[in-house]
């Protein structure tokens, strides 16, 4: 749906500012109840996903154009969902704020109106297949000495999608070998295209760039179609949300293959047995919920359809009926059950959790545009970290995982970050 | 008019730059609204909007508005309606930087609070002291200092947590010369415990039975009363998003009484009132009990056409939904007790429910979450016909609802929820407040009936002498039609803000009292 498309939706915003609050009912305390980083950030009505929305209305109305103010509010965003979640809560769909940002973003890139970063972004995307710029020739260079298949040249059960982050950003290589060697060691029959792999192209979507989705999902449809995996795995949440909601909901494709996050098929490897911990690790950890992989990750139908005013009793429907995006079918157990499998680990919950996650502050091409925003986003999160009385902070996302550090490091705060799958690893090598 | 370089750089000077903005994106969100007549566009455009961090800036930016002529309007989370700017030449004041609780005061029951400190962080402080707060249905996220000292402050934990304007303590109040004033307890530097002294008391001037929404200055820190809670300290949620409920704790009971009359229930509240036997009674249409208990309209109205929504429009129309509570388990079994004796001594039922079903309409009359989702069907709603009165007044008011509704319903008008739109709830053990309230569309003909319904309503209350209106009684351009009938309060109002208060009109009047009168209808 375009703007335009998109006006009534946009006009029934009540303006009630739920959207920059967790879910209401999840409110525990003064503390830890605002849901919108962007409006921490902004302050101005108009930073919220509520104030977004009457910004494209009246964009659309022609009330206003663009100027540097309206365009940074616009972009000092995460695209992290929490406010549609919460809108959703009373008002069923009815004014999705973060669909209206989307729109609102490709509008500004229809327009010639997108961020300066974001272009640059583009441009390497465009070059070389991914946001950050480096050769495409250097994309499987993290897997040097791993004995993996070219999930291209071999069949394999599994193919593996590792991502523009996990394949370029080498201090998160640890990580993605870290579960190559899991997959290994749970016999797992997996590959990745290697050299070939490219991006999922959902970080261009969430800027504005619609088109760019559709091309990297038309072609990953078509690997995926000549190497005929039953699973299609990722370790990168932002590539689940992509898969599972992103692709059916906005660039009409269905991938036909199972897509699962590594948390979900590791709790799968645990309960057949295939992975067994043998070693404790003493560590009292809270868990971050990637946006992508929780709200985000919720796995949406496409929808083609109109809203309608239903005759008795009055009131918009849609038809044909409509999933909306509750956030309840994200991935929330499988990374719990897995810490709670892992002897020796203590899991405490922050305040902000589940659907009423609070964000890291990376996503959306918000880190590059905007990194002092990004960063007092992880802040924030890394203070919610430290009052569960924590040693580690562990997430499933490496953009969650980088941004936490940057912020970390920029802070001097003590907060020890980890992605799951290091954990996992620690539990299963042997002592000695 | 623009706003002048020296007037922008004066209001920067005082809040900082990054906190001012005139920014045609940016104000679009302080000029939209819903339950506008004219749609969701307000006609006014502020020329800035100012984010303020401290009483000391309000002072600063009210000054800055004397200077330099302009006018300003006081927003504290804006979900009322009625809080964008009225007239031209306005400086839209956000106090979202003023957020604190500043203090929980667990022995003498009350907290001291800033403009945006909403209304769930601060029960969920409360509940962690064993205390509660008094929320008004526009619900969890609205500002309960704005509803102690601006607007109305009627909610369905009336019976037992009272108005906010008596739930109003000391005030810090700005006013719209500029000069501070701290009125109650803290007039004299003795807490923030009491509205009305130690220290100059003057809650009837700065808000009298309505509030002045925003036209008599920025109210800048309250004392604000709460209330026991023998609930959990941390409630627990129960269900999933959007259907979450609340466990209902050991020494709490939901239910749902229903009666075949109006004569029936109101006997009922009688009773109900004369034992103390309840911590709240509220009754909402059928309707809305079953958007709350389905999640999307399209559920609703698959559940409606098959004929399983639990609450049934004609069998359960005259129903109450009550929480019991006690303090110790003695008392809990007494109330709950008494209660069910009463609903059966006046012939009463009890609808049985599902445990989901239970726990989400006991968390929408806790945590006071039922009108946020009546905005769900048509995105808009109105309201009219409102009044504190007796409790035998039930019948004849929804009566008199249903039957100036049903002439406005239709094709085209307004559209049919079960005909009604009677809310109502049991006030402080005395008193019955009413309202009814329905959705709305913006279509222009919904729109026009929905005023000349409104215009009506007022009319026949006044005329049927159906008790003292406060909504929409003294707002702005209502008040002078409905003054007269209402102990000239029109006057009064006048008074206190061109004569006391505000002699230049600087702050907005537009929702509270033109400066001269303005006769919309005759009271006749
Ligand atoms: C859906 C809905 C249902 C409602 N139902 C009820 C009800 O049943 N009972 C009831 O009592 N009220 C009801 N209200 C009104 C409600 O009381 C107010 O919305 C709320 O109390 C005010 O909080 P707010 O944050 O929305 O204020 P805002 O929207 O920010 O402001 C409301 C008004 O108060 C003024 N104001 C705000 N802050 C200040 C301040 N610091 N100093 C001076 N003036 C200020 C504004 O100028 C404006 O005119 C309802 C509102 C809504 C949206
Ligand atoms: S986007 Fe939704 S939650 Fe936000 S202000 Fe609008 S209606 Fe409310
Ligand atoms: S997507 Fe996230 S950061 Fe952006 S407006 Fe919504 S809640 Fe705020």
């Amino acid at each position: 749906m375009s703007l335009s498309e998109r006006k009534h939706q946009m006009m029934q915003c009540i303006r009630c500012s739920a959207c920059k609050w967790v879910t209401t009912p999840r409110i525990s305390g003064w503390d830890f109840a605002t849901g919108c980083p962007s409006m921490e950030y902004g302050e101005f009505h108009s930073y919220s996903g509520g104030g977004k929305t009457i910004m494209a209305a009246a964009l659309e109305d022609g009330q206003i154009g663009y100027t540097d103010e309206m365009l940074e509010a616009v972009f000092t965003c995460s695209m992290c969902g929490s406010c549609q979640i919460s809108c959703n809560l009373n008002y069923g769909g009815n004014v999705e704020p973060m669909e209206n940002m989307r729109e609102l973003r490709s509008r500004a890139v229809e327009d010639g109106q997108s961020d300066p970063a974001h272009m640059m972004l583009i441009d390497y995307l465009k070059r070389e297949d991914n946001i950050f710029g480096k050769p495409k020739a250097d994309r499987s260079k993290w897997a040097e000495g791993l004995d993996i298949k070219d999930a291209l040249e071999e069949k394999t059960e599994v193919y593996l999608h590792v991502g523009c982050h996990f394949s370029y950003d080498e201090e998160q290589w640890p990580v993605i070998r870290a579960a190559a060697k899991i997959l290994q060691a749970a016999g797992v029959d997996f590959g990745f295209a290697k050299k070939e792999e490219i991006c999922c192209g959902g970080r261009a979507y969430e800027m504005g760039y619609q088109q760019e989705l559709k091309n990297y999902s038309e072609s990953l449809t078509g690997r995926l179609k000549d190497a005929g995996s039953k699973i299609l795995l990722t370790c990168c949440s932002d590539c689940n949300g992509t898969f599972k909601q992103l692709y059916p909901q906005a660039a009409d494709c269905n991938l036909d293959i199972e897509v699962l996050h590594i948390t979900e098929y590791i709790e799968r490897l645990i309960g057949k047995g295939k992975i067994k911990f043998t070693r404790e690790v003493p560590l009292q950890v809270t868990f971050h919920d990637p946006c992508h992989l929780g709200r985000l990750g919720e796995p949406l139908k496409a929808w083609k359809g109109e809203i309608k005013m239903a005759e008795d009793p009055r009131m918009y429907v849609t038809d044909p009926v409509r999933e909306v995006n509750f956030g309840n079918k994200g991935v929330y157990d499988s990374p719990r059950n897995i810490l709670q499998a892992i002897p020796g680990v203590t899991l405490t919950e922050m305040p902000r959790i589940r659907e009423w996650t609070y964000c890291c502050g990376s996503g959306g091409g918000a880190k590059e545009a905007f990194p002092d925003f990004a960063l007092t986003t992880g802040r924030e999160r890394l203070r919610e970290a430290h009052s569960t009385g924590a040693q580690a902070l562990v997430t499933a996302c490496p953009w969650c995982e980088r941004n936490f550090k940057d912020a970390a490091a920029e802070s001097g705060d003590a907060m020890v970050v980890y992605d799951i799958m290091e954990l996992v690893l620690q539990a299963m090598e042997k002592t000695g | 008019m623009a706003l002048s370089r020296d007037a922008y750089k004066a209001l920067q000077a005082v809040v900082g730059s990054k906190y001012v903005s005139e920014d045609p994106g940016t104000l679009a969100g302080y000029h939209y609204s819903w339950g506008g007549p004219n749609g969701r566009w307000q006609p006014f455009v502020p020329l800035a909007v100012v984010l303020p961090e401290d009483t000391s800036q309000v002072q600063g930016v009210v000054r800055v508005c004397n200077r330099y002529k302009l006018r300003f309007k006081a927003h504290s989370t804006g979900f009322c309606s009625l809080a964008f700017p009225g007239v031209e030449d306005t400086i839209m004041v956000d106090l979202r930087r003023m957020n604190r609780i500043v203090e929980i005061d667990e022995k003498n029951m009350f907290a001291v609070i800033e403009p945006y400190a909403i209304a769930a962080q601060i029960q969920a402080e409360a509940m962690k002291r064993g205390l509660d707060c008094h929320i008004v249905s526009a619900g969890p996220t609205h500002s309960p200092l704005a509803s102690a000292t601006s607007v109305w402050g009627i909610g369905s934990k009336g019976l037992s947590q009272s108005w906010n304007e008596r739930n109003l303590f000391g005030v810090e109040w700005v006013l719209p010369t500029g000069e501070v004033a701290r009125l109650g307890s803290p007039g004299v530097g003795a807490g923030w415990f009491s509205g009305d002294g130690p220290g100059p008391g003057l809650r009837g001037i700065v808000r009298g039975t309505n509030g002045a929404y925003g036209g008599n200055g920025i109210f800048t820190r309250i004392g604000l009363k709460l209330y026991p809670w023998v609930g959990d300290e941390r409630m627990e949620c129960t269900g999933s998003q959007p259907q979450i409920g609340l466990k209902i704790p050991e020494r709490m009971h939901f239910s749902l009484p229903y009666w075949k009359n109006w004569e029936d229930m109101t006997a009922a509240a009688y009773k109900i009132v004369d034992n103390n036997v309840a911590f709240s009674v509220l009754r909402v249409p059928p309707d809305c009990m079953n958007w709350m208990l389905t999640s999307t309209n399209d559920e609703y109205q698959e559940a409606f056409h098959k004929g399983s929504v639990p609450i049934d429009r004609e069998e359960h129309l005259h129903a109450w939904q009550a929480i019991i509570a006690g303090h110790s388990e003695r008392e809990f079994e007494y109330r709950k007790k008494v209660f069910e004796q009463i609903v059966k001594d006046t012939g009463g039922k009890f609808l049985q429910l599902t445990v989901e079903q239970n726990e989400i309409l006991f968390a929408a009359n806790v945590r006071i979450s039922y009108i946020p989702r009546v905005f769900r069907p048509t995105g808009d709603f109105s309201t009219s016909f409102g009044m504190e009165e007796s409790i035998n007044l039930m019948g004849k008011l929804h009566r008199t609802g249903e039957n100036l509704l049903g002439k406005y319903i239709g094709p085209g008008k307004l559209p049919d929820h079960g005909r009604e739109g009677f809310w109502a709830w049991l006030n402080e053990g005395r008193s019955l407040h009413s309202e009814n309230a329905f959705a709305v569309t913006e279509e222009p003909g919904v729109q026009a009936a929905n005023m000349a319904y409104v215009m009506e309503s007022c009319r026949v209350t006044n005329s049927e002498a159906l008790g003292v209106q406060i909504l929409p009684g003294y707002m702005g351009i209502f008040a002078d039609s409905l003054g007269p009938a209402n102990f000239n309060a029109n006057e009064w109002m006048r008074k206190v803000k061109y004569e006391v208060v505000d002699p230049d009109n600087v702050a907005d009047h537009f929702t509270y009292i033109f400066p001269e009168p303005v006769v919309l209808m005759p009271t006749e």
